[in-house]
């Protein structure tokens, strides 16, 4: 009888021990959000609140953000995040933003263009060409459609635009 | 060694009709419509302006990318615009076409034969590309880069597809009874610019006279590179994928070129065009149509100047028969439907089907799917249109990616098949550009996080060297402070 | 043989419905319930491997001769925890699945099927060899059947299924049906 609860007193510090160190949330953390990162849409836009796709990623490995606050992503990526983390789907918070029917590009009204670099600053993913006095102009196909560069242009010269409008026009 | 197709129908030709009377050139019409968009790939971009005078055979858009073709008037005439009009393929929009009233001079652009075995292979391939040519079995991808590509490797093995496998067609049919010699001489120049050992040309065994006609030809010829080769009646055994596995033996992987294995594979009408271009000058700006159906008075086989109006064609074959159910451009399994008849020839117009009712395999209601597998022991392309069609139905993507969507060729048979009537080809024609859309969107996004992320790391690095110059200054000018004092 | 199939059913059920039910019990970040499946089927086959004699050995080596037999089952209880969590140890250093620290432990350690197999071995066994036999292939005749259940749960997830049928009583009769077949399985060893 002693020698059993002594054998059980020793088999439970063993697993004790096992369970102290056997954890290692960080790397965790770390491959969680990659995993996250890679359903984003990668708009860069800020809408979820957080200053770029990576960081939400994380805000939502850690637990500190719902799967629903991406507008770009749409319905589509809220539920590939709910089937990753295994929680029920749910459609975007309206609050973060609308879902567009369309995607949009920015386009720049080249004659009222002063050349100020306000918007290639602002551009998180490079997709403005341009330089100081000289003429901006939107790489279409890398703009992500995020709008970051609509509110700092001193002329009010950017506007989004629909793709086949931009090609139309 | 040869390989049987997977699946595929046996289906009735009806091609008796229309290969009754030899070929005709019809007169060019009084206006030619030239869509710049009617082969695979970029459109291409005119040379000419609104008002311009213009020659038969004369440059009138030119090539600008990779994979594009250039355009040549049909008539002679002024350009009369350069607008958008509609046109016998699907497009979302009407597509800019060059239009030209013919002025009935017929006056011809200057053309000179080339002697093509004075050129090098690359020389030979921008040179045909210079006429114009794409592919005329239906899916007119430029030929000049299909060249490119071939050149490659090292000396290709050359197929010339004459099997014309589809009911109704029979332009290849007429082209290879009245012009094997023309098809002939095109595949010894292919045979040169590819730099390849042998040429094998297809024909399916409904075609005898044909088949004695290219026989002779070849006899004639003395070219031990070509051989010609009869392959069993079988729809769809002319599909570029499947002629190349009944003649060699290989099959064309997933997400490869037949290139990649030395093969490569052109219609015969695209080489008998390709000697028209070297040996008289004429780039591509007629072609054979098959005008055919129940529904018209006359079927047979008319050489159309490009641009011409399918209701002039229609009307040299003693027009219609009877009040028609349906337009095809094609055949009955892949033909499109036209929702007009005064639409413009082009380099993919190889038939017309005036179909009455009784032509058309006509479907009824559409009725759930009873799991009877029907359908992939008709598919030729051994995929599952089953687990297609649940998945297609339920939008789930990543399991029609997995299971080859993207390797359906279209050609009908599941649909043929099937006993609940599902018009399945229609579905799987719908699903590939959303999945295409999602294929590009993962690759958008890739892009885009590598531009933010080097962009985050460029700002890193110009604010770690602003740092690292102030705290240089600040050590320099508390250096000068104290040795200052 | 028929008590060992109704313990890997048994266990693959539960299994299979913690994977496919949205908002239970989440062993790995996965969106594909076969990639999760494959997940847990090799976990669960390489744990049943291992187990077998390492039970085996404890056994024989510890409980017999000091005469502690009614030890065996809370000493294999524990045993298995210690297995899971060394399983998600292994899991956690590569990439492709990634266990979600609660949903994997649990699942694993709740696996009838590993206290099953102990106490078999424990008692069928006579040599190591033996023992690690019985567990390596309990572990793939576990993996073979989950494996079949989330392929299945694929396809049902496309099919049309009427309402009052979806989720839990498709799978149930699918289950069923699957049983059914196995059952033609228990006649060939004579035990």
């Amino acid at each position: 009888m002693i020698v059993a609860i002594l054998v059980m007193i020793a088999i439970g510090t063993v697993l004790a021990a096992v369970l102290a160190s056997s954890s290692s949330t960080a790397q965790r953390q770390q491959l969680l959000t990659e995993r996250i990162n890679e359903r984003l849409p990668q708009t860069q836009c800020g809408r979820c609140t957080f200053t770029g796709c990576k960081p939400y990623a994380a805000a939502v490995a850690r637990g500190e953000a719902d799967i629903n606050q991406c507008p770009p992503g749409g319905d589509a990526t809220a539920k590939a995040l709910a089937d990753l983390l295994g929680r029920p789907p749910k459609p975007v918070d309206p609050r973060f933003g609308a879902v567009l029917p369309r995607p949009l590009v920015a386009w720049i009204d080249e004659p009222a263009c002063i050349g100020c670099t306000k918007c290639i600053q602002a551009c998180p993913v490079d997709a403005i060409v341009g330089a100081s006095k000289f003429m901006h102009t939107v790489i279409t196909a890398q703009c992500t459609g995020c709008e970051l560069c609509v509110a700092p242009c001193p002329v009010d010269c950017i506007e989004m635009r629909t793709v086949t409008d931009v090609a139309l026009s | 060694m040869k390989t049987a197709l997977h699946g595929g129908l046996r289906l009735p030709g009806n091609k008796q009709r229309s290969t009754q009377k030899p070929l005709r050139l019809i007169p060019a019409p009084a206006q030619v419509v030239l869509p710049l968009d009617q082969h695979a790939g970029a459109a291409a971009i005119p040379v000419v302006k609104v008002g311009d005078r213009v020659l038969r055979g004369q440059l009138i858009a030119r090539a600008e990318s990779e994979i594009s073709a250039s355009l040549h008037a049909s008539v002679a005439g002024t350009v009369r615009a350069i607008e958008p009009r509609p046109v016998p393929y699907q497009r979302n929009a009407p597509s800019t076409c060059i239009v030209i009233d013919n002025d009935g001079s017929d006056a011809a652009a200057s053309a000179a034969a080339v002697d093509y075995a004075a050129l090098d292979p690359r020389a030979l391939s921008e040179y045909i590309g210079n006429g114009g040519m794409v592919g005329l079995g239906g899916a007119a991808f430029p030929t000049a880069p299909k060249l490119r590509r071939g050149q490659q490797g090292d000396g290709p093995q050359l197929i010339l597809n004459g099997a014309e496998c589809e009911p109704w067609i029979s332009c290849d049919d007429m082209l290879m009874r009245e012009s094997a010699q023309q098809i002939l001489r095109g595949a010894a120049i292919l045979c040169h610019a590819l730099q390849a050992s042998r040429c094998i040309v297809v024909i399916e065994d409904d075609k005898p006279i044909a088949e004695r006609a290219m026989r002779a030809a070849q006899a004639a010829l003395h070219d031990e590179r070509i051989v010609i080769q009869s392959v069993p009646t079988i729809y769809p055994a002319g599909g570029e994928n499947q002629v190349i596995t009944t003649v060699t033996g290989l099959e064309v992987p997933a997400s490869g070129l037949p290139s990649d294995m030395g093969v490569l594979c052109h219609n015969v009408g695209t080489a008998a065009a390709i000697a028209r271009w070297i040996d008289d000058g004429e780039p591509l700006i007629r072609r054979i149509v098959t005008v055919t159906g129940s529904g018209i008075s006359e079927p047979g086989n008319l050489e159309a100047w490009l641009g011409t109006p399918m209701s002039e064609l229609i009307a040299q074959s003693g027009g219609y028969a009877g009040s028609i159910a349906r337009l095809l451009m094609g055949g009955s399994m892949m033909g499109l439907a036209l929702p007009r008849d005064d639409l413009p020839v082009v380099k993919a117009s190889n038939c017309l089907v005036a179909a009455l009712p009784a032509d058309l395999h006509l479907r009824g209601t559409e009725m759930p799917c009873i799991r009877c597998g029907n359908c992939s022991e008709a598919c030729p392309v051994m995929l599952l249109p089953q687990q297609l069609h649940w998945f297609a139905r339920s939008h789930d993507f990543s399991a029609l990616e997995s299971l080859g969507l993207m390797d359906c060729i279209e050609c009908g048979c599941c649909d043929y098949v099937c006993p609940s009537q599902i018009p399945l080809a229609q579905q799987f024609r719908d699903a590939k550009p959303a999945l295409i859309e999602r294929l590009t969107s993962r690759q958008q996004a890739l892009q885009a996080r590598q531009r933010y992320e080097s962009r985050d790391e460029r700002l890193e690095r110009i604010e770690a060297e602003r740092q690292a110059k102030l705290a240089e200054k600040r050590k320099a000018m508390t250096q000068n402070t104290t040795s200052g004092g | 043989m028929s008590s060992l199939l109704i313990i890997l059913l048994g266990s693959v059920l539960v299994s299979y419905f913690a994977l496919t039910t949205p908002g239970m019990v989440q062993p790995f970040a996965s969106d594909d319930v076969f990639d999760g499946a494959v997940g847990i089927a090799s976990a669960t086959a390489i744990g049943l491997t291992l187990l077998s004699p390492l039970s085996w050995l404890v056994d024989r080596l510890a409980l017999r001769p000091l005469h502690m037999d009614f030890l065996a089952p809370t000493i294999f209880v524990m045993l298995a925890v210690l297995m899971a969590l060394c399983l998600e140890a292994a899991f956690r250093h590569q990439t492709h699945w990634l266990p979600m620290r609660l949903g994997f432990t649990m699942l694993l350690t709740t696996q009838g099927a590993l206290l099953g197999v102990m106490l078999q071995s424990r008692l069928r066994s006579d040599t190591l060899l033996q023992a690690v036999l019985a567990g390596a292939g309990a572990g793939i005749g576990f993996a073979a059947l989950l494996l079949a259940f989330a392929s299945l749960q694929q396809r049902q997830r496309a099919a049309e299924v009427p309402a009052s049928f979806q989720l839990a009583p498709i799978a149930l009769i699918t289950i069923g049906i699957m049983a059914l077949a196995l059952m033609g399985l228990t006649g060939l060893v004579r035990e």
